[in-house]
């Protein structure tokens, strides 16, 4: 009898003639060898018929691991691409909040994954630095993301809030493209880009026009309570109105400027925030926010999200805000236009980075907005339904905060 | 020996104030300032330039001056974070 199988170096009719032919241990070796072997061959037969074959085929392979609370990476690996939902919820938002950024960059910008190569995409979970103080952060260490679960006081896990996770795959595509310098005002673009894609992320996903948008990033991980310092929802960030994200007793005042007058200049240290990277950001963060309803498209993705996506793949490692206005008006009137080059310049003034004689108001735009428009080698999809558990609306606000350091110690 | 920690850094970009230490002041300062020159005869350590990491930078002063060490904490070597951790202790 031969069952067409070839893999094994003992083929299957010699194991049958020693399960026949010779005793003892070496007859029993043979037939659970034997019996092995047709398991496998079973196995692969029922996977192939259910096209599971190889569980990560596909362009798309997502594996979760789990820290268990220490800070070894990647740690235990408990949830890879094609596998069930585990019974561990951030494991699952990490899952699928990656597959909803992988989906988005794929079909709006036909990106293959963080690389734009197929690179795989890496989560751990349940991350502290330390064995009994829960990690309020997320972070992209240069191969991977990792989440910590928040001390539950203030911040809650920070795979909930998908424009978080959007956030730090971001980061990734970042470091494969312009490998913005992680300090200062190159800095602070990098972190813009990461908000900018991960607002965009959020959006898409809940097919939400510049109107609907809260412009909030992570909103949904900080605990209820937490004072906002505007009529909108508490956040870690607003992109519309930087500086009024938070203005808590815990948390003290969200020191975002939404204006160059305000830029803060601090020192390239850790301490410093590596020059502000994280509180600069709110001017760019508005720019591509104004950029947005200046230019009149329905949603983020539109116009401004493909303007910005060629901008990440110009620039210089060295970038100023200014190399950033300048680029992404110039990309814009490649790809949409003149009208729609004096939009993206028109947002660059309000928030002071561009200057000079020549000052659009926006009520002299006109020919913008309407139908989305097709970039070149941008083609657009509208987005799909993506099975990620939904994220509530939020209202809007507008307010202005001025900054100050947090009350606690290190 | 004199000893400052801060921190900053994260996706919230969070600032706090800084922890600074006399350890003539302090009980058990002489061996908080044995740690100290413990860390101090270590490799440098990796730095926190990962994009959203939380990052330190640690000051010691002694007869030689001030010397800057920034870090991550996740790969800190071990005296280097029992140090972190006793000057959290002495700032609580």
């Amino acid at each position: 009898m031969h069952d067409g199988c070839r893999c094994y170096i003992i083929p299957p009719h010699i194991l049958h003639h020693m399960t026949s032919n010779v005793e003892g241990r070496i007859r029993e070796a043979a037939r659970t060898t034997l019996l092995t072997t047709r398991m496998l061959h079973t196995q692969r037969e029922m996977y192939g018929a259910l096209g599971l074959t190889c569980l990560s085929a596909g362009p798309l392979h997502r594996t979760v691991y789990d820290a268990r609370h220490e800070q070894e990476l990647p740690g235990t690996p408990v949830r890879s691409e094609g596998a069930a939902p585990s019974s561990d919820l951030p494991t699952n938002e990490a899952y699928d909040g990656a597959g909803v950024t992988y989906a988005f960059y794929d079909q709006v910008f036909h990106r293959r994954s963080i690389d734009d190569r197929g690179m795989r995409i890496d989560s751990t979970v349940h991350y502290r630095e330390e064995p009994d103080v829960g990690y309020d952060n997320a972070f992209w260490n240069g191969r991977q993301m990792v989440y910590g679960e928040g001390d539950q006081e203030i911040f809650g896990s920070f795979t909930t809030s998908l424009d978080v996770i959007g956030h730090e795959l971001t980061h990734g595509v970042t470091q494969f493209e312009c490998a913005l310098i992680y300090k200062k005002q190159s800095g602070a673009l990098n972190e813009s880009l990461s908000d900018v894609f991960g607002t965009m992320v959020k959006q898409w996903h809940l097919k939400q026009t510049i109107d609907q948008a809260d412009w909030l990033i992570g909103r949904e991980l900080l605990v209820p309570g937490i004072q906002s310092g505007s009529a909108a929802p508490a956040a870690l960030r607003s992109m519309k109105a930087p500086g009024t994200a938070y203005n808590d007793p815990r948390l003290g005042r969200d020191p975002q400027p939404d204006h160059m007058r305000n830029y803060q200049k601090l020192a390239a240290t850790p301490a410093g925030d590596n020059g502000g990277v994280h509180i600069n950001s709110g001017i760019p963060n508005r720019a591509f926010y104004l950029a947005c309803t200046h230019l009149g498209a329905p949603h983020s993705w539109d116009q401004a999200g493909p303007i910005w996506y060629a901008t990440l793949r110009a620039l210089h490692a060295t970038a100023t805000f200014n190399d950033a206005a300048k680029m992404t008006a110039m990309l814009a009137e490649q790809q949409f236009g003149a009208d729609a080059g004096k939009a993206v310049r028109a947002a660059w003034q309000e928030v002071g980075v561009l200057t000079g004689p020549e000052i659009v108001h926006v009520s002299q735009l006109t020919s913008l907005g309407g139908a989305p428009t097709t970039a070149p080698g941008v083609p657009m999809v509208p987005p799909p339904q993506v099975p990620i558990s939904a994220i509530p609306n939020a209202p809007t606000g507008d307010v202005v905060a001025a900054p100050v350091e947090m009350p606690t110690g290190v | 020996m004199k000893l400052m920690l801060e921190r900053g850094g994260g996706i919230a970009g969070l600032r706090k104030p800084p922890i600074a230490v006399d350890t003539a002041m302090v009980s058990d300062g002489a061996a908080l300032a044995a740690l100290a020159s413990r860390v101090l005869a270590l490799p440098a350590p990796a730095g926190a330039d990962a994009p959203d990491q939380v990052g330190y930078t640690l000051t010691i002063t002694d007869d030689g001056g001030p010397h800057v060490i920034d870090f991550a904490l996740g790969t800190a070597p071990a005296d280097l974070r029992a140090l972190v951790s006793a000057l959290r202790k002495l700032a609580t």
